[in-house]
């Protein structure tokens, strides 16, 4: 049914350009070849064909459409239960006008707006005012994971905000979705961004659940500097479960009081220090997870970072996780480096974790990889790499990748994605 | 119920209208659709402009914070990515996990690298909010093959 939608659109597009007198067409297509076996050993050899792109000047410079999607289709076997399926990521028009910021957009989209981060299939439309206002406001079908059927599913919602460019934004936002007939969530978000001086930066949000009267969640970040070399992060995030996790579509977020307590609020405090360099980055990073109901976890460690002009680079990260539990407590490795040549590219990473309490038996988890790739033109790209890992759920566990990447513009001169 | 409606309805018209006019006073030109310069990858905006716009820096640490300035003023993301450079991750159904497309690119941070099947079950318990934005009400068909 997917699919059909998805010829649908194409068609519609090809038809629509063809009367578009400058149509600016640019946009890549991946195609992935993955091999793996699932814990019961079954081999899979599953091929993706993820395309994006997206066409402007239709018919006018402010008229642009956008597509992304994907199909895999398995070559042995069967990922995931099924043969082959796919997805239809973002479809959508879009009008952008010269002024204000404005835009108006319709179909299959992603919205970003304060409290709201959803994909509907429906509009959106945001503008600047005057008085350092904006607003924005969205309404359609929510693109959730299917658990009743979405009939009859409805979202809306907005944005207004205000604030001065160099000083600050403050914005206020509400979210209302439907299932079927019945409130499904009702939310209402603060966000914040503050600027004092140069090198002050406040940022975060709270979210508000007005289905049971509670706040959700409040994440602020501080960033000072930098400071000549020295950079400092602070972060303060803290979470009530049973406002939080109302509307999940999964049980996995209906939690087992014996593993995890509903009635759980788990607030966070952390602080990262860096030193910059130049080229090299040395940083240090604690973070605090207090619980009102389960015990504290620490989380801290340090990272170093090199990164030479676009063509070599390589990090190494220690951590160190200290929970009240013997299973949240480990330590977590990280070592990688790459290189680019003139056309050919090499990546490795190491990625370990020691638990204090064996998993299954295993007290050290481990990945590697090596990858490697070979620009054939400016616009295509071969890539494969293979992973080797031992852990908990696979022992001698190899996956390999094959990538080919193309990049195309119908006008010349255009610049392809990042 | 109906004089709710028409409430409603009188009300949204008034909003549109207010709006309109706002939006019809309004002089600022839009910014550029795109970047007037092609930057490379995880640029440090400082280097070039000392405003507000220094605060987008893309440091080590800016995956934590990008959520915020996407849910502010995503026009300025989009000057640099399009939709596709979101929907990698932000996805309704995904099979691929990001650090398996990306493997090339270890700088940037991606979630989920070597063996999540096992770490998930600690970074759920430690923090089960960090896994709901991308699989609270999406892209959790996968969970369901466990958490019946």
């Amino acid at each position: 049914m997917r699919i059909h939608r998805l010829a649908t659109l194409m068609f519609f597009l090809l038809s629509f350009s063809s009367v578009a007198s400058a149509l600016e067409l640019s946009g890549q297509s991946n195609t992935y070849l993955q091999s793996r076996e699932t814990t019961d050993s079954t081999k899979l050899l599953p091929l993706y064909e993820y395309l994006n792109f997206k066409a402007e000047n239709l018919g006018s410079q402010n008229i642009s459409f956008h597509f992304g999607g994907w199909y895999r289709y398995d070559l042995k076997n069967e990922s995931f239960g099924t043969k082959s399926t796919g997805d239809l990521q973002y479809a959508y028009l879009s009008y952008k006008p010269e002024k204000g910021n404005a835009v108006l957009n319709l179909g299959r989209l992603f919205v970003n707006e304060g409290v709201a981060s959803e994909q509907v299939d429906g509009v959106f439309g945001r503008t600047d005012l005057l008085g350092g206002f904006t607003v924005a406001a969205f309404g359609g079908s929510p693109v959730e994971t299917d658990f009743d059927s979405r009939t009859g599913d409805s979202a809306y919602g907005g944005r207004i905000s205000q604030g001065l460019a160099e000083w600050y934004r403050i914005g206020f936002s509400y979210l209302r979705e439907k299932n079927g007939s019945e409130d499904f969530r009702k939310e209402e978000g603060l966000d914040l961004w503050f600027r004092p001086a140069n090198k002050v930066e406040l940022l975060g949000s709270s979210f508000y659940n007005a289905l049971t009267s509670d706040w959700m969640k409040h994440t602020y970040f501080l960033t000072l500097g930098p400071f000549s070399i020295l950079s400092l992060r602070t972060e303060f995030t803290e979470i009530s479960y049973k406002d939080y996790f109302t509307s999940a579509t999964t049980t996995a977020f209906k939690f087992d009081p014996t593993i995890i307590d509903p009635n759980e609020k788990l607030s966070s405090i952390g602080e990262e220090v860096s030193f910059n360099f130049g080229k090299t980055i040395l940083s240090a990073d604690y973070k605090k997870y207090s619980y009102d109901i389960a015990g504290d976890a620490n989380y801290y460690g340090g990272k170093i970072t090199f990164a030479g002009a676009q063509n070599i680079g390589a990090g190494l990260s220690v951590h160190r996780m200290d929970g009240q539990t013997d299973t949240l407590k480990y330590y977590e490795y990280r070592l990688y480096g790459y290189k680019k040549f003139a056309k050919t590219d090499i990546t490795v990473d190491l990625f370990t974790v020691s638990y204090d309490e064996e998993i299954n038996g295993i007290k050290n988890a481990y990945s590697a990889s090596l990858a490697g790739g070979y620009a054939l033109s400016a616009r295509a790209r071969l890539a494969a790499d293979v992973e080797y890992a031992k852990d908990p759920f696979f022992d001698k566990d190899v996956r390999g990748l094959v990538k080919f990447v193309y990049n195309f513009e119908i006008e010349p001169g255009a610049k392809g994605r990042k | 119920m109906k004089n709710v409606s028409v409430k409603l309805l009188t009300l949204a018209m008034l909003v549109t209208a207010l709006t309109a006019v706002l939006f019809a006073c309004v002089h600022t030109a839009s910014m550029a659709k795109k970047h007037p310069m092609e930057v490379e990858k995880m640029p440090i905006c400082a280097d070039c402009h000392s405003d507000w716009r220094a605060s987008m820096n893309h440091t080590s640490d800016f995956s934590t914070r990008h959520k915020f300035y996407a849910a502010q003023q995503k026009q300025v993301c989009d000057m640099c990515h399009t939709e596709a450079f979101c929907s990698d991750c932000h996805a309704n159904k995904e099979e691929i996990k990001p650090s398996d497309k990306y493997k090339d690119s270890p700088e940037r941070t991606m979630p989920h690298r070597g063996d999540y099947l096992t770490q998930h079950k600690i970074d759920g318990r430690i923090n089960p909010a960090s896994c709901f934005p991308c699989h609270g009400r999406q892209n959790n068909e996968r969970c369901k093959e466990c958490h019946k």
